[in-house]
């Protein structure tokens, strides 16, 4: 056993975490929203992260899911809202092995895989595909498609046949940004990202994996392995945020930080941090693996945690800051709302532990 | 002994449920249900028509135009209007600088400003907080300096609740400040018009715009507009602050809240079933529900003493506590039951006259922001931290 980041990895993080500090503090984001763009997207790319996880073959550097963990903590720590998580995580987990020209290399994805109704089950699958000479057709609606406005190609989930919620007979299908019968209504997230309702009339659609639930399970998982790296990340920052505040603000003639009440509240944030961060490292070690029950297990405990974690810290982020918290101009609200919606994104605290039962 | 209404208390229900019906409009109720934000004039119509019915100050005493209720009228009336959907009441004129100027103004002061609350045709904010002092009220700074028959005011307030609508602010000062800090604090009205004060807005993270920065830059207030006597304003904001923290269990609105949650499981879906079947969600809701059903109990029991005396400062700071807890424990589980569908971030949806089509169901838009807002609920009103120093203060010092 190694716990230890090679040497690479080490150099991902320390070279991330420079560009973000010079290019990505809290004021450059919020101009950054301010003006709906940025060349965060483009520089994240010239630097070669939407080829991290690409075989050598494709181009990539063949990185696995605790190079993308590192990635994403650092994200979350600078609370990034390009859309890394939404196409090149989703993308590269779904097009696993065989990218194509698709993801990667300054193409951007999107993965339509929720429908109303369905929640956080993707295998609920009402979207239907037929067969329309040599390809097919999509009809259908999903909802809360990240980056779904500025994607190139849209990953989308149709059912080939079967039952509504039924695993066997779903396929993965790419559809091009013009497709004809596509149509979009994108929207801003509670958390700054860019997301979408996307439906699907007639659109025509290229088969990837036909019988796709293993390829989707998978991708699941590394993609909940990425977002609990990215809470710890933003659970981390926020920590500090909150400790430094506690040391500065005077209330009662000294530093709040001097009350013990407040002091073993920030002391349980921590312990939820760094419980996190344990249980996440197992998670990104075992997202690749294809023991799907091991997989299944090790990525919903992780996430479990995370939820639990990131409830605990963002609230009392919040609570100890007291009313400057509240503010749209202070990061704590921000990294508060992060954390809440990342426990909302990719199943929540029950959907996980309902899993880890079995 | 007894849980049942009286023969009267029933006969008040039926009151104050015709009256409501009567008066809050099915688009208001599904506004104050779906957590849509209501406008000034939401809040006013619903004020003037109780001060027509003289049900807006009916704590007050009856020379001032009180009704005389009991405890348990109060608590009918809250929860009938809350469950017809009433708008919140702006509390700082009729809960809070009102029954300072019935108990410690002079005659002329309650005659200028009482009756401006009793029609609702002033509205009133409070300018206490201040950047360097929250939970530590007294380390205020804002100064009022006595030159012949005014006073000159400088400093600034913030976390001021709706002053961009208000026509008056009642203000926290420092008179005198060589003393202990409490002893040095005085209570001035102030117009908002004055020339000098500003208000900045403060956006929360929630996207809404309720608090404010109030800056006081060399304002000449009349020394009639001094609450009292000078030096003394630290004895009514505490009598004030009594008065905020009774109503604070929001029993009624957590009713509300309780029964609009249900009403959404039963209608959002996990795994092909409603959320309502769900055994996990299940007990998170009778959780949540029996926690208010003991604070009920808890209000009640504390109301029953207030009709025999004054009841135990440490249970109005419990009931502070637990009732904001609640709150935010409904508001964060209202947000959970949409799952995915809290995401999207509609602020246009939550504004009256917004007719585009809305990414997910109509009530969807308001319940990630009704949660963050929420929390404010555990820091404003004294946190529940310092709620927590006054229980224990109470009791260790017994």
């Amino acid at each position: 056993m190694d716990l230890n980041f090679t040497e690479e990895q080490n150099l991902l993080r320390e070279s991330l975490s420079r560009y973000l500090a010079d290019n990505y503090s809290f004021e450059h984001r919020k101009g950054y929203l301010e003006a709906g763009s940025s060349l965060v997207a483009q520089s994240l790319d010239e630097m070669g992260l939407n080829a991290l996880t690409l075989s050598e073959d494709d181009g990539g550097f063949g990185g696995n899911s605790v190079d993308t963990a590192i990635v994403m903590e650092e994200l979350g720590r600078a609370l990034v809202t390009e859309p890394y998580l939404g196409s090149t995580v989703i993308g590269t987990a779904l097009l696993a092995g065989k990218p194509g020209d698709v993801v990667g290399n300054g193409k951007s994805v999107a993965a339509a895989l929720t429908e109303m109704g369905g929640r956080y089950d993707l295998n609920h699958v009402a979207t239907k595909a037929s067969k329309n000479g040599d390809g097919y057709k999509i009809d259908g609606s999903k909802v809360m498609v990240l980056n779904a406005t500025d994607a190139d190609t849209v990953l989308v989930t149709a059912r080939l046949n079967g039952d509504l919620r039924d695993q066997a007979g779903i396929g993965l299908f790419a559809v091009t940004k013009d497709a004809e019968g596509m149509s979009t209504k994108g929207y801003v997230t509670q958390d700054g990202m860019q997301a979408g309702d996307v439906d699907f009339d007639g659109v025509e659609a290229a088969l990837l994996v036909e019988d796709a639930w293993p390829t989707i399970d998978k991708a699941f998982d590394q993609v909940n392995s990425a977002i609990c790296a990215e809470a710890v990340g933003a659970m981390e920052a926020v920590t500090k945020l909150t400790k430094e505040y506690l040391q500065t603000r005077q209330q009662f003639g000294r530093p709040l930080a001097t009350f013990q009440a407040l002091q073993f509240r920030l002391v349980d944030m921590m312990v939820a941090v760094t419980e996190a961060r344990a249980i996440s490292l197992k998670a990104s070690m075992l997202a690749d693996s294809n023991d799907v029950v091991e997989r299944n297990r090790t990525v919903s405990a992780a996430k479990v945690k995370v939820c639990e974690a990131a409830r605990l810290v963002g609230q009392d982020a919040i609570q100890l800051h007291g009313g400057i918290g509240m503010t749209n101009e202070y990061a704590a609200g921000h990294y508060f709302k992060r954390l809440t919606m990342i426990c909302q994104s990719f199943g929540d605290r029950d959907w996980h532990l309902k899993r880890f039962i079995g | 002994m007894d849980m049942n209404l009286s023969a009267e208390e029933l006969a008040f229900q039926q009151e104050v449920r015709s009256f409501c019906e009567a008066t809050i409009t099915p688009e208001l109720k599904s506004k104050s249900y779906n957590g849509k934000r209501h406008t000034k004039e939401d809040v006013l119509g619903w004020q003037r028509a109780l001060a027509s019915k003289g049900w807006l100050t009916p704590s007050w005493p009856v020379e001032h135009g009180g009704c005389d209720w009991t405890p348990f009228q109060h608590l009918i009336f809250e929860e009938e209007a809350y469950g017809a959907g009433a708008p919140r009441l702006v509390v700082f004129g009729i809960s809070m600088i009102g029954p300072v100027l019935i108990q410690f103004a002079s005659d002329e002061m309650k005659k200028e400003h009482l009756p401006g609350i009793q029609n609702s045709t002033v509205w009133w904010c409070q300018g206490f907080s201040e950047p360097g002092a929250g939970s530590d009220l007294a380390s205020l700074k804002t100064k009022a300096v006595r030159e012949g028959d005014h006073y000159i005011v400088n400093g600034q307030k913030t976390w001021t609740t709706m002053a961009q609508h208000a026509d008056w602010i009642f203000c926290l000062v420092k008179t005198d400040p060589d003393c202990k800090p409490q002893a040095g604090i005085t209570m001035l009205l102030i117009d908002m018009k004055s020339p000098g004060v500003e208000v900045r807005p403060i956006q929360t993270m929630d996207g809404g715009h309720e608090v404010n920065e109030v800056f006081l830059d060399n304002v000449k207030v009349p020394v009639e507009n001094l609450v009292g006597e000078e030096n003394k304003g630290w004895t009514y904001a505490k009598f004030l602050l009594g008065n905020e923290r009774k109503g604070i269990a929001e029993v009624g609105l957590s009713k509300r809240r309780l029964e609009h949650l249900k009403s959404l499981a039963k209608i959002e879906q996990a795994g092909g079933r409603p959320m309502t079947e769900d055994p996990d969600f299940a007990r998170r809701i009778a959780e949540v529900e029996i926690n208010l059903l003991t604070l009920e109990m808890m209000n009640l029991r504390l109301l029953n003493a207030m009709t025999s005396g004054s009841p135990p400062l440490e249970e109005a700071a419990m009931l502070k506590i637990k009732g904001t807890e609640i709150q935010q424990g409904l508001t964060e589980l209202t947000m959970a039951v949409l799952g995915p569908y809290s995401a999207p971030f509609q602020p246009a949806g939550l504004i009256e006259g917004w007719n585009e089509e809305l990414a997910g169901p109509e009530y969807a838009a308001g319940a990630a922001p009704a949660y963050f807002n929420m929390r404010k609920s555990s820091i404003y009103g004294g946190s529940n931290e310092v709620q927590r120093q006054i229980i224990a203060k109470t009791v260790l010092s017994a």
